[in-house]
């Protein structure tokens, strides 16, 4: 199978990924719980991964990196945790339903949002981000690269404009940790939610918020972490205060690992192959004719992640065809963007995406242009 | 003679993986379950095997993250050992 469907999960991972989750396994006794040594063994290897993922994201302090459930679970923590009733958001359109579910939520409790459009090309006009922010803004919330398009938002102007104004920035980097730079400090993010399971190459089930000391935010579950157990409430110091429970150690382990082959190709590597199977995908679906691609064309600042339609045939019959005569694994639908699909025009669509990873290669991408051909002509 | 041992305790496990990590390499010392002499909660401290308390202390001071250096002396009848608060450290 071709699988072009790693903006939802990356199906291939490094070897040191598999092998590393199967080592862990069967010594993997709670973590920080209860003192011998296999406990202290599996206490030590989630700090390591702690610290491997705090130095890929410029995170001077590990205990800021919270572990969680997945990139969902920190967006979660991130919303709930830090607005309250009289609290303002400014987020985009083209945002997951992991921010707009949340925020639509946090509406009922009080917290005001604005929404800003990209309109059809998909990029985000700085100069409506900053009218939006009012003086009772806590927090910009906005997604680092489309799900459904690929296209990189300026975190760098994202970062000096929230600054400017005093409030937090909150980046979902759902699609793009793992396959472009990014750095906490020199870009001033307040909060990074990250999944494990895409471009950092871990297992389902992980993912981590970065809480950087200028967000002060409630936990959002209470229970057991290990540490001042005698104490009837949540434990203020980080990361217990929002890391109740045990953890998925065996997936923090396979993050860490994937991060580590990350480090060994060099995401500068990554984001330079990433560049390529964009351009050629966004290149090769404009040249069929009946076929059309949405969002801005300019490779540059796209990840590879594209949708697309063919004229003639609906998305979810595109993605099937695609699936059961070529062998070739993409998603159809909505894509949990349901505001971004209003901007492209096909909310009652929806569309065909294809999204590769660093294990994608330029002849995958080629057969699935040349099948995406052939359902073209037949449509 | 048990002449009892130094140890650093910490609010968090993962913040005695940090100090473990530190002092490896400079001293004798394992993480051990948090002594019922130091708090009723749960936890791991680190318990060293060599060094005197202003060294010990000096390291405390200097670490990431907070954390108190106890002495746990001789052990008394009931077995539990008389424990004498020698300084907070860390970033705390």
């Amino acid at each position: 199978m071709i699988y072009l469907d790693n903006a939802a999960t990356t199906l291939q991972k490094p070897e040191a990924v598999y092998r590393r989750v199967a080592e862990c396994l069967p010594l993997c006794a709670n973590p920080g719980r209860s003192g011998h040594r296999l406990s202290v063994q599996t206490a030590r290897a989630v700090y390591d991964a702690r610290e491997t993922v705090a130095a890929f994201f410029g995170i001077a302090d590990a205990m800021r990196v919270v572990f969680g459930l997945n990139c969902t679970d920190a967006l979660n923590l991130a919303l709930h945790g830090g607005l309250q009733s009289g609290d303002h958001v400014v987020t985009t359109s083209v945002e997951h339903n992991s921010v707009l579910r949340p925020l639509n939520a946090l509406a009922l409790q009080g917290v005001a949002h604005t929404i800003i459009e990209t309109g059809p090309g998909g990029t985000l006009d700085m100069a409506a981000v900053a009218a939006a922010i009012r003086p009772d803004t806590k927090m910009l919330a906005v997604t680092h690269a489309s799900n459904l398009t690929g296209i990189l938002n300026p975190l760098a102007e994202l970062g000096a404009l929230c600054r400017k104004h005093g409030i937090l920035l909150l980046v979902d980097a759902a699609q793009s940790a793992g396959c472009v730079p990014i750095d906490v400090q020199a870009l001033q993010i307040d909060l990074l939610a990250v999944p494990g399971h895409k471009a950092l190459f871990g297992i389902q089930g992980t993912g981590f918020l970065y809480v950087g000391p200028r967000a002060h935010l409630r936990e959002v579950r209470q229970g057991g972490t290990g540490s001042q157990s005698s104490q009837p409430f949540q434990p203020d110091v980080l990361p217990d205060r929002y890391e109740s429970g045990t953890l998925n150690v065996p997936g923090i382990v396979s993050v860490a690992a994937g991060i580590e082959y990350i480090n060994t190709v060099g995401i500068e590597a990554v984001e330079a192959h990433d560049r390529a199977l964009a351009k050629q995908m966004l290149e090769g679906l404009a040249a069929i004719p009946g076929v059309t691609v949405y969002g801005n064309a300019d490779a540059a600042r796209r990840l590879p992640v594209v949708a697309f339609n063919i004229a003639g045939l609906p998305s979810a019959e595109t993605a099937t065809r695609l699936d059961i005569d070529y062998d070739i694994a993409a998603r159809s639908g909505f894509h949990c963007a349901p505001l971004a699909h209003r901007s492209f025009g096909t909310a009652n669509e929806g569309s065909v995406r294809i999204s590769g990873s660093w294990f994608t290669t330029r002849q995958d991408v080629e057969a699935a242009l040349r099948a995406v051909e052939a359902l073209a002509k037949k449509a | 003679m048990d002449q009892g041992f130094y140890l650093l305790a910490f609010d968090s496990t993962q913040h005695s993986m940090k100090a473990d990590k530190l002092a490896a390499g400079h001293f004798r010392a394992a993480i051990v379950p948090t002594p019922t002499e130091i708090t009723s909660g749960c936890g791991f401290s680190l318990r060293f095997y060599e060094g005197d308390a202003e060294v010990l202390l000096d390291f405390a001071h200097k670490l990431p993250v907070p954390a108190k250096l106890y002495h746990l002396g001789e052990k008394g009848p009931d077995g539990r050992r008389a424990v004498t608060t020698i300084g907070e450290g860390g970033a705390g």
